[in-house]
């Protein structure tokens, strides 16, 4: 495999943020199309680096430490992390400076906005929820989970974690 | 001007939401607008579920694009960058000692049914979270049953394929048209 720079991982990660526009992990194509599909990570650390992040806590994009990690060492986990907080922070700044002036407009959409959030939410859990082809069994238990947040506001962490310990015991019998 | 102290807050409050919520942003609605809103009282609820949507207009996930904006107007640049920082570090250490310390032959073997579970429960939060938005809402009658269609309808849209910033907008523009608050600010 070619060696990787750190510079090289910092700025394809930075460049990649532009194909994040709308929220979503941008940098998984452009990462695949330079350095996975040419041969310079192994496809299965590329994957293994962003199936972690499914049992991590907080955003998705920590996947990048571990890519930079595989191509460069240490500096290059860093460099990756550092070339997503760039583009987040200059983009936070030039929003933020837009949302100053939308005062009016946020009155405006303030009866509303529960009830938008609560249609984007349940398309994310759709988002999910499709892809993985559920059971009867595993929609049970959805359906379970979804009345106990609904209900009791059980911290999710702590859901989580009870699903770990489920997913943990199925692995020990199934292995 | 601000303090290192609040620095730190915004630092210390996204490390705590980076290092406890599962699931995305969506997932941690409940959590961001306790932290946020009532804690730390940084924004109002209404500035926050714009957040949501505005965030989405960072060329960055999302979810890091949120704690950029709500770090941004705490500390301005420096509260952007910690409150980033804060919310993508545990997540990178995390993967990070996956790297070092294990490897990718686990893919195959144990690591699937833990995420398989993983994910099934993050969709039950999700649609959890759902209800609870909804359930949350004030006003008549009509009112909620009219914003119900709301999210019926937004819901609808992006299954259907709508780019979610898309609906996220059209949603506002109708729900600011159907439902205004009353003459005293208050909802009807």
């Amino acid at each position: 495999m070619d060696g990787v720079g750190v510079l090289e991982i910092f700025l394809l990660v930075l460049v990649s943020a532009l194909f994040s526009f709308g929220g979503g992990n941008g940098q998984i194509p452009l990462i695949q199309g330079r350095w996975v599909e040419p041969g310079r990570l192994a496809p299965e650390l590329f994957s293994f680096s962003l199936a972690v992040t499914y049992l991590a806590p907080g955003p998705r994009a920590g996947f990048l430490a571990g890519v930079g990690y595989y191509l460069a060492g240490l500096p290059g986990a860093g460099a990756a992390v550092l070339g997503i907080l760039v583009p987040t922070v200059l983009g936070a700044g030039a929003v933020s400076a837009a949302l100053h002036r939308m005062q009016r407009i946020l009155r405006r959409i303030k009866p509303s906005s529960g009830y938008v959030i609560a249609g984007l939410i349940a398309a994310a859990a759709w988002g999910i929820a499709a892809p993985l082809e559920l059971l009867p069994a595993e929609l049970l238990a959805v359906t379970v989970v979804a009345v106990v947040i609904a209900r009791w506001d059980v911290d999710p962490l702590k859901v989580v974690l009870a699903a770990l310990s489920l997913g943990l015991l199925w692995s020990l019998l199934v292995t | 001007m601000t303090g290192p102290r609040q620095l730190l807050g915004v630092f210390r409050t996204f490390l705590g939401v980076g290092a406890t919520t599962f699931g995305g942003m969506w997932a941690a609605t409940g959590k961001l607008e306790r932290d946020l809103v009532d804690r730390t009282g940084w924004l109002p609820k209404e500035e926050l579920r714009a957040s949501f949507v505005l965030a989405t207009l960072i060329p960055a996930p999302r979810f890091l694009g949120l704690g950029g904006l709500v770090g941004f107007r705490v500390g301005g640049w420096a509260g952007a960058f910690l409150g980033a920082l804060g919310l993508v570090l545990p997540a990178s250490l995390l993967v990070l000692a996956a790297a070092v310390v294990v490897g990718p032959e686990l893919l195959g073997g144990p690591l699937a049914p833990l995420i398989r579970a993983v994910s099934i429960a993050i969709v039950g939060i999700l649609f959890g979270n759902a209800y609870r938005q909804l359930r949350g809402e004030k006003g008549s009658r009509r009112h909620r049953q009219t914003g119900i269609a709301l999210s019926a309808a937004i819901f609808v849209s992006v299954v259907l394929g709508a780019p979610l910033l898309v609906s996220a907008v059209v949603g506002f523009v109708v729900g600011a048209l159907l439902l205004r608050p009353g003459p005293t600010g208050e909802d009807r």
